[in-house]
């Protein structure tokens, strides 16, 4: 299986499209609480005893997947609230899926595909042809999950919002009204920005660092080191500098509906710098190069 | 004319405030540290007694140790069933969508969006 995976990079990349829906899906039915009521209804005596004493509406005697039609059909599905609990968790998952995209171009750099180096005449072009193609089809691969996941969650929940909700990303430029005016539309935007351009960036990043690094352990350790680093470093400069400190956090632009006035432009700072370190590796690594 | 009026003004005031009883049957206070994960903020076994189906649940968030940033509730049955939820303003009152009945138990909880945030304290009042 492997051997399989490494001769077809595509099929890594459907199997990443695959796991990230699945786990966008898995996350937004988990808001309903359907695991813990399975895991407790399987294994807690006294919670499968009370179960129908929680509403009048709970039928007495229930088998478990009576459980789980029950929980799944009384709870209120909202598009939005879906697609913000359904993609939560890849404020962790991003440098982790970056690091893929980095191990599998330094794979390639250090296989036998390293000769096709010299047939090409532009040895900077060819890398940065390269990285790029490895990047964008890494980020295409998330940003396909998010489509179909929003495809899906906009036919489960019948397009139903919840009015409470609200989000900051692109609305000081679009302006506060098209989040209530364009709100299918606003989310989006938004997956574009967290799920095509964010993953783009780092898995650039990825790549472009796996030039320097010495083995493969290095290069699925770099992306994440550089990510939360510098999101602990936020959290601590959060004691010192208070709120301003969101804008040095590289996870604030997945969850940006947390912090009231966010400024788009100065939360994609931060977010640029691994593509403006990706620059300088690049440019060191051609001027030593001669073929 | 004048008293017809009147009359009127008090009907609608006194339909008002039957209204708002109508919606407020519990109050309560709430408190506790929200996480990455939902977490209770009032005490397991708070006997919600109701005199009739209701369709919303208030929360007034009035205090964190964090105030720069929103913060999830959502209300529960003793299923753990997630009956509805809101993402509240710090320092702000909203109404959400719910169901809940009479003589059930029900509670507050509170989230999180960070998962690096630390934890955040809220205290306030809810009812439905």
């Amino acid at each position: 299986m492997y051997k399989k995976l490494k001769s077809n990079n595509n099929l890594i990349y459907f199997l990443i499209f695959l796991t990230c829906l699945l786990l966008m899906i898995l996350l937004a039915v988990n808001e309903t609480n359907v695991f813990a009521i399975i895991k407790n209804f399987v294994f807690d005596e006294k919670f499968r005893n009370n179960f129908s004493l929680a509403e009048s509406n709970v039928y007495i005697n229930l088998n478990l997947f009576q459980v789980i039609h029950r929980v799944l059909s009384a709870y209120t599905w909202n598009f939005d609230y879906s697609i913000i609990w359904g993609t939560n968790f890849f404020q962790l998952l991003i440098p982790c899926l970056a690091a893929v995209a980095g191990l599998l171009f330094y794979n390639d750099l250090n296989s036998i595909y390293k000769f096709s180096i010299y047939r090409t005449k532009n040895y900077k072009n060819f890398i940065i042809k390269k990285i790029f193609n490895k990047s964008i089809k890494l980020a295409a691969s998330v940003f396909f999950a998010y489509l179909v996941f929003y495809i899906i969650t906009f036919i489960v929940t019948g397009g139903s919002l919840n009015p409470t909700i609200t989000r900051e990303l692109l609305l000081d430029i679009l302006g506060k009204d098209f989040y209530y005016s364009y709100t299918y539309l606003y989310y989006l935007l938004d997956g574009i920005v967290r799920f095509l351009i964010i993953p783009f960036i780092y898995s650039f990043f990825s790549c472009s660092i796996s030039l320097i690094l010495k083995n493969q352990k290095q290069v699925l350790f770099a992306p994440n080191f550089y990510y939360f680093g510098l999101t602990l470093f936020a959290v601590f400069l959060g004691y010192l500098v208070g709120n301003s400190s969101i804008y040095f956090s590289p996870t604030t632009i997945m969850i940006s509906g947390q912090y009231y006035n966010v400024n788009t432009l100065l939360l994609s700072l931060i977010n640029l710098l691994p593509l403006l370190i990706s620059f300088i590796i690049l440019k060191r690594k051609f001027n030593n190069v001669e073929i | 004319m004048k008293k017809v009026i009147k009359l009127f003004v008090a009907a609608f005031l006194l339909l008002g405030i039957s209204k708002a009883y109508a919606f407020s049957i519990y109050s309560g206070p709430f408190s506790g540290s929200a996480t990455s994960s939902w977490a209770y903020v009032t005490n397991p076994g708070t006997n919600i007694v109701k005199d009739n189906d209701y369709s919303g649940v208030s929360v007034n968030w009035q205090t964190s140790n964090q105030s720069s940033h929103r913060m999830w509730f959502r209300q529960v049955n003793s299923n753990q069933e997630n009956k509805g939820s809101a993402l509240l303003d710090y320092k702000t009152v909203k109404t959400f969508a719910s169901t809940a009945e009479q003589n059930h138990y029900y509670w507050l909880q509170a989230r999180r969006e960070n998962i690096w945030d630390p934890a955040t304290y809220v205290t306030g009042v809810w009812a439905f």
